[in-house]
């Protein structure tokens, strides 16, 4: 806090660095609108249907590559693909196809599937064939899934999540900004962008910290509640 | 009669079996004995099916419940001994052979604070919870003092038809087998 109030007196001019008071006085007014909120709203909804599509999606996935070796070699690549291809490139293909509500929601998912994809492809190949075959000789397939394999995959599998919830963050919001759907975050920081209201900016710069790092806080928090179930 | 016929079972360039056949009694307990690597734990894994041989055929194990005490424990360790042992069967079956191994102070302690020696006897009342008709057991004995080693042995004693792979000729003593095959 105190560096940014250097650094904007130091630039002087709110246009260009805006100081923290400024910044604050900008999210007191974004939050005291019906606008704000529904723009909060509409890019928190993106984002968790991306999200949960990504994990859904990167499950079907690594359980399909793990057990079946032409799945495996027909599907890798496509992972690398999704994994090196810029979340512009795939937001400005989309723009194409979807209507621009969809496309952040798209872009989220396509960045969480690889990133969940793998790593629980990595966690069913380690799996423990001791325990396996101990699960094959006493337990029935669901039992063998929910007591063995499963606390052997997430733990792996919660790290990642986490981890990804943040990139579908940034994936969204830089979707919203190119795809301009009807409400987003991403639009309100275009347009500050346009009128060069850089208070707004931040203040949408922030609010999108605070709730990138609330929902995931409350993720970890469920997440380990989850895993504490299988200890 | 279980028989196992013309068995063929190869690893990469090891044969362990070429064409061997074996036959086992419907009840009883069963030794099995022979050189490390010889293949005693392969004719284990092929009863339970846990290993399907290159050529050969297993018979007479239809409609058999067949359970395992393998090498090692094999226990799930973020579960309690009871809970290991209740997944296979019910809790009261699970306590009463707990406390016939003596681990009935040990119900509630997670797996992973047991002994090597605990864990063995869990991992036998496990067995003996899940089935006591075709029980296949390699090398029970591990790991256990002599008292627990009579326990394990009178335990193994009531299954109806138990396959003990061994190579220790005093725990073979122990078991009052009624058959041997060395290999």
């Amino acid at each position: 806090m105190l560096i940014w109030q250097l650094l904007s007196m130091l630039f002087d001019s709110s246009l260009l660095f805006p100081t923290p008071k400024e910044t604050i006085r900008s999210i007191l007014r974004i939050l005291e609108t019906a606008t704000g909120w529904r723009s909060i709203g509409a890019t928190v909804l993106r984002i968790l249907c991306g999200y949960l599509l990504g994990c859904v999606c990167g499950v079907l996935l690594a359980v399909l590559t793990a057990h079946t070796k032409v799945f495996a070699w027909l599907l890798r690549p496509l992972r690398t693909v999704i994994k090196t291809t810029p979340i512009t490139s795939f937001a400005l293909i989309l723009l194409i196809t979807l209507v621009s509500d969809l496309v952040p929601i798209a872009v989220a998912a396509i960045v969480v599937v690889p990133m969940i994809w793998r790593t629980t492809e990595e966690a069913i190949l380690g799996l423990d064939d001791k325990l396996a075959e101990m699960g094959r000789v006493f337990l029935s397939p669901w039992k063998h899934l929910r007591f063995v394999s499963l606390p052997q995959i997430l733990p792996q599998f919660f790290a990642t999540a986490s981890t990804a919830l943040g990139f579908a963050w940034k994936a969204v919001i830089t979707a919203e900004i190119l795809a301009l759907p009807k409400r987003g975050i991403g639009n309100q920081m275009y347009l500050d962008k346009v009128y060069l209201d850089t208070a707004d900016l931040f203040a949408w710069t922030l609010l999108v910290i605070i709730c990138s790092v609330s929902i995931e806080t409350l993720l970890g928090y469920l997440l380990k509640k989850a895993g504490e179930r299988h200890d | 009669m279980i028989e196992l016929r013309n068995l063929t079972v190869r690893f990469g360039n090891q044969t362990v079996f070429e064409d061997r056949s074996f036959e086992l009694p419907d009840t009883g307990v069963v030794l099995i004995t022979g050189e490390s690597g010889i293949g005693k734990t392969t004719l284990l894994r092929i009863l339970a099916g846990l290993l399907k041989p290159q050529k050969g055929s297993v018979s007479g194990l239809e409609n058999r419940k067949i359970s395992f005490v393998f090498q090692e424990p094999r226990l799930l360790e973020h579960m309690k001994t009871v809970d290991n042992v209740a997944l296979v069967s019910d809790r009261e079956k699970a306590e009463t052979l707990l406390k016939r191994l003596n681990l009935g102070e040990f119900l509630e302690k997670k797996a992973k604070e047991l002994s090597g020696g605990q864990k063995q006897r869990v991992s036998l009342a496990r067995a003996f919870a899940f089935s006591d008709d075709v029980v296949l057991l390699d090398e029970p004995f591990a790991g256990l003092d002599e008292q627990n080693k009579l326990r394990a042995a009178d335990l193994i004693g009531t299954a109806r038809l138990a396959v003990v792979v061994t190579h220790d000729a005093g725990d073979a003593e122990l078991l009052h087998a009624d058959r041997k095959i060395n290999l």
